[in-house]
């Protein structure tokens, strides 16, 4: 299949079922079909991702195609250059499509809080197809991209993905760069693949993973290739209680589906062992003071002085500041930013963010001692399916609970993936997530496959 | 930690982060921001003492690059995206008397 063939393939789903989706904020239809018959004509050898067209959040910067991270304050903005992850898929052949919807600066887990209007999951429309990538996850559940990067943080990658039944990895923190990605949480952003199959993800994974000279965050670790396997013999997969048995608020219907993944992977070799993440259930409350205490000196440059927003002819400097901030930005970020500013105020920041930084060493020791018995964790990627649009937005905090087995390995900065493991009674997909090794993604990728693969033979 | 949120708090705050918060709005802010800060109240639980805080997880340590000169943004570049810019700088309102 030619790169123009399947470019138009995916303009055309995009024409068909965008406007309805609102999957993408920039449709690059001329850019693309220029850059696949360009491939086309071709003569070198071809890059690992020859002409597969790929959706890129749009907090990811693309020279000539506008990023606004979701947000109105960014509304018009051109970045000046690619984002490192975005000239390693065009060093690799890829064709980008366009830009993907997210919730503002990614804060949600929904992708109804975009400045630019919600996406709906492609496999019911009614529903949030999670987030904050769902921009990304619906553009490759509706065909409308073969692959897409989104970013994680605390489950942006892995929740979206579970949501529309594909795979997604967040990498370990440090493996993939995140030069000209826009910062929400420094110290927890990773830009990762989301895709139909574990492979699929694997193979732009590949593309991204390595050090790069502009992010001195990123890891100068060798990249060890999966090694694909048919059996699990001699491998541990954890099971902790706090993500299973003794989860708060757990569907019925996931439970039973992790649970036949973890009896799939036990019939073909794994050894299944029982764990312990005994502050599960304190990784929100860290994770929200961590993140939004991160994001409030992140978001801090949008002062509407250099880019962004502006407002109209302001009497001082200061009011240029409150005013252009108060015009442009969502309620949610200005939520999130009020929160970090108080935690890392004076008076209050050694009980909240310095607190909440000695409760993620904790959480990080707890994986630690996980890894003494096992060699990767399985659970459920979220605690329900997805939601109907509009059913949580109301209330934010009920919307922080849904990430209670995401934001952990987030804390940790370890690599996660999460894996399509079936649909419940209502057809809704169900993620399972797998937690791995520092820098050992290709464990994960490597079961991921097997574990998709088994129900994949299941449904046939 | 329980914390009283009131709407000197929140004012203080938002004045912090360079917000502006309508002067109406200062209760149901001071209450949500209560409401979260009741849901952190579940750190309390855990004992920390002489647990040092992790601020970063790259147990790698970072990368620094070579200390050499690189291209960066040109002029041009750098201004694209200004709201409003005069002889090559960007323009702001005045700030001194």
């Amino acid at each position: 299949m030619t790169a123009t063939a399947r470019t138009e393939a995916c303009l055309g789903q995009i024409a068909a079922r965008d406007a309805e989706l609102g999957a993408f904020l920039h449709v690059a239809t001329d850019a693309a079909l220029a850059r696949a018959a360009a491939l086309d004509a071709q003569t070198t050898p071809p890059g690992p991702l020859h002409g597969l067209p790929i959706a890129v959040k749009d907090n990811i910067a693309v020279a000539g195609q506008p990023l606004t991270a979701g947000s109105r304050m960014l509304a018009g903005y051109l970045p000046p250059r690619d984002a490192t992850v975005v000239a390693r898929l065009l060093a690799a052949g890829a064709v980008l499509v366009g830009k993907t919807n997210l919730d503002e600066f990614g804060m949600g887990s929904s992708t109804e809080r975009s400045g630019f209007g919600p996406t709906r999951n492609p496999l019911d429309p009614a529903r949030v197809p999670g987030g904050s990538s769902g921009g990304s996850a619906a553009a490759v559940a509706a065909d409308m991209a073969w692959a897409a990067l989104g970013t994680d943080t605390g489950g942006s990658i892995r929740q979206p993905a579970a949501f529309c039944g594909l795979a997604g990895l967040k990498p370990t923190y440090g493996r993939v760069s995140r030069s000209g990605v826009v910062a929400y949480a420094s110290s927890l952003d990773q830009v990762g693949p989301l895709a139909r199959t574990v492979r699929d993800v694997a193979r732009v994974y590949a593309v991204l993973a390595g050090a790069d000279p502009l992010d001195a965050t990123s890891a100068d670790v060798p990249v060890t290739p999966v090694q694909w396997r048919e059996d699990l013999a001699g491998l541990r997969i954890g099971v902790a209680r706090e993500h299973l048995d003794a989860a708060e608020g757990l569907d019925p219907a996931i439970h039973a589906r992790i649970t036949a993944a973890l009896a799939a992977l036990q019939a073909r070799g794994a050894t299944i062992v029982p764990v312990t993440l005994p502050h599960t259930r304190h990784g929100i409350a860290a994770y929200y003071l961590v993140a939004t205490a991160e994001a409030s000196a992140n978001l801090s440059r949008y002062d509407g002085l250099r880019y962004g927003q502006r407002t109209d002819r302001p009497p001082t400097l200061d009011a240029l500041y409150t005013r252009s901030r108060g015009e442009a930005l969502g309620d949610e970020v200005q939520r999130r930013i009020l929160l970090g500013t108080f935690a890392l105020s004076a008076g209050f920041q050694d009980a909240f963010y310095l607190k909440a930084c000695r409760v993620r060493r904790k959480i990080a020791e707890d994986f630690q001692t996980a890894w003494h018995v096992c060699d990767l964790l399985l659970g459920p990627t979220s605690p329900v399916a997805p939601w109907l649009l509009g059913e949580k937005v109301t209330d934010p905090l009920a919307m922080y609970l849904m990430d209670a087995f995401t934001v952990g390995p987030s804390l940790a900065g370890l690599p996660a993936l999460s894996v399509p493991v079936g649909v419940d009674a209502q057809r809704l997909p169900i993620g399972a997530q797998l937690i791995g090794r520092p820098f050992d993604e290709a464990t994960l990728l490597a079961v991921g496959d097997v574990l998709q693969r088994a129900f994949a033979t299941e449904a046939a | 930690m329980a914390v009283r949120v009131d709407a000197a708090m929140v004012r203080q705050v938002a004045k912090l982060a360079k917000l502006s918060v309508a002067e109406a709005d200062l209760p149901t802010v001071a209450r949500e921001l209560e409401r979260v800060l009741a849901l952190v109240a579940v750190l309390d639980e855990v004992d920390v003492t002489g647990v040092a805080p992790l601020i970063h997880p790259h147990a790698h340590g970072l990368q620094p690059r070579p200390d050499v000169v690189h291209a960066g943004l040109t002029q041009a570049q750098a201004l694209a995206n200004a709201p409003a810019q005069l002889d090559g700088c960007f323009l702001t309102p005045r700030v001194v008397g």
